[in-house]
């Protein structure tokens, strides 16, 4: 079973076949529980989230598309987007935008590009953390919100009183530095 | 820090890439990025970088009881399909070499393939390949035992074969392999014989490939005596109950 790859683990939980599960659960319940943690701070709604993470991953039809992408991706946007889910419940804010989950997964990323698979999470970790130095206040607070918490440009710009405009050019920024820095840090990733 | 907006599309790099956009915008988008490089690239680097930004939270220990728990949370949700899934679990357990599936005849369909494409298996190849085909399933399927045939006409030593049983869950199968055989004519007809105390019952019969491989797969009844010995007979029809031929393999 440890041989086997996150993709024909997939199809044999298509299958039922409950040791790919536990398979599947043993190699991503730290990635899994990690961000539903640092989304929620709560072990308890922590715990619910994974349940239902893995409840969507036992019985997704046709969830993930190996050629749409790495199975890390798929899983943390499915994890992402049960999140926001609880978010959005607790704070009974069904009045907004949802976000589209599927965007994400669609638009087709160059594999190799992927940055789970160039370094160990550890070393990625420590990048990125450093590449944080780089960002201001505004825009870690938006990342959070965005990210962690699930809010959509539009929700946030109500927040912040600031025009829709300017929040976008700012994630736009944001999300510019984490990658430049990302790339000098790391030798460039886009080779 | 000021961005190089070469292109009035791209502050909706963001919108796009979040889904906060209505469809005609998204199809307008679209088609944007088919005719500016610069804005596929953008899109391409940003959402590089969204995907890092979980990578930065730090690792937490996972409680060690969670994974039962969310296990049972699972299981006992599921619990209606349980036979449905064990259904669908003994497809799983023999599956691809080719994309068929049905338990044991996914075996032999798979391995008549193969043989039929002229591959000439010695025993241990077999051996070996249907050893893949349980570790690529993962089944709980196990060879029990391995019966070696060889030739009965010491004139003709290229026949010989292998009789493979295995148990898959409570049900104990036996699956033939033969090679260097000649052709069939007519009606004829190979026809595999288990033997105890003397008695011969019928395990079926095949016919062999334009080179001469065979290939035949029987589940056997628990009420089957042991097997003590096994016979591949040449028949003149495939609708005997008792050997008639010529013996050509034996245990």
């Amino acid at each position: 079973m440890q041989k086997k790859s996150d993709a024909e683990l997939m199809q044999l939980i298509k299958e039922k076949y409950r040791p790919a599960l536990e398979e599947l659960y043993d190699r991503y319940i730290k990635l899994v529980y990690s961000f539903s943690l640092n989304s929620t701070k709560d072990p308890d709604k922590a715990k619910v989230i994974v349940q239902a993470v893995f409840m969507r991953i036992w019985t997704t039809e046709n969830g993930y598309n190996p050629e749409k992408g790495q199975f890390v991706n798929w899983l943390l946007t499915i994890t992402r987007n049960i999140t926001i889910d609880h978010h959005r419940k607790e704070k009974r804010e069904n009045v907004f935008v949802a976000i589209e989950q599927e965007q994400l997964e669609q638009i087709p990323g160059n594999p190799s590009n992927n940055p789970a698979e160039i370094v160990s999470r550890k070393l990625l970790r420590e990048q990125i953390q450093k590449t944080y130095q780089y960002l201001s206040n505004n825009q870690i607070e938006l990342i959070q919100w965005l990210y962690w918490e699930g809010y959509t440009l539009r929700e946030i710009a109500e927040m912040k009183q600031e025009p829709l405009g300017t929040i976008k050019s700012r994630l736009h920024q944001t999300l510019k530095i984490l990658r430049n820095h990302m790339v000098t840090e790391m030798g460039g990733m886009n080779k | 820090m000021t961005i190089d907006y070469s292109c009035s599309f791209s502050n909706e790099i963001v919108s796009y890439l979040l889904g906060e956009i209505t469809e005609e915008e998204k199809i307008l988008f679209e088609e944007h990025l088919l005719h500016c490089s610069s804005c596929r690239l953008e899109v391409q680097e940003m959402q590089e970088a969204w995907k890092l930004i979980p990578f930065k939270m730090n690792d937490v220990e996972v409680p060690s009881d969670l994974k039962e728990e969310v296990m049972n949370f699972i299981f006992e949700a599921d619990n209606s399909l349980t036979i449905n899934q064990m259904e669908k679990t003994q497809k799983a357990q023999i599956k691809p070499i080719g994309r068929i599936r049905k338990s044991l005849y996914g075996v032999a369909a798979a391995a008549f393939l193969l043989s039929f494409g002229g591959v000439i298996w010695n025993n241990l190849q077999l051996r070996q390949e249907l050893m893949e085909v349980k570790e690529n399933t993962l089944s709980p399927t196990d060879v029990v035992q391995v019966y070696s045939l060889k030739s009965a006409d010491p004139n003709v030593d290229s026949a010989k074969g292998n009789a493979l049983v295995y148990m898959h869950g409570d049900q104990k199968q036996i699956v033939f392999k033969l090679q260097g055989l000649s052709a069939t004519k007519g009606s004829e007809a190979y026809q595999v014989w288990l033997i105890h105390g003397g008695q011969r019952k019928s395990a079926g019969t095949f016919h062999v490939d334009k080179n001469g491989n065979g290939f035949l797969a029987y589940v056997l009844n628990e009420h089957d005596p042991a097997i003590e010995a096994i016979g591949v007979s040449l028949e003149p029809d495939a609708n005997g109950t008792q050997p008639r031929g010529k013996k050509v393999l034996g245990s």
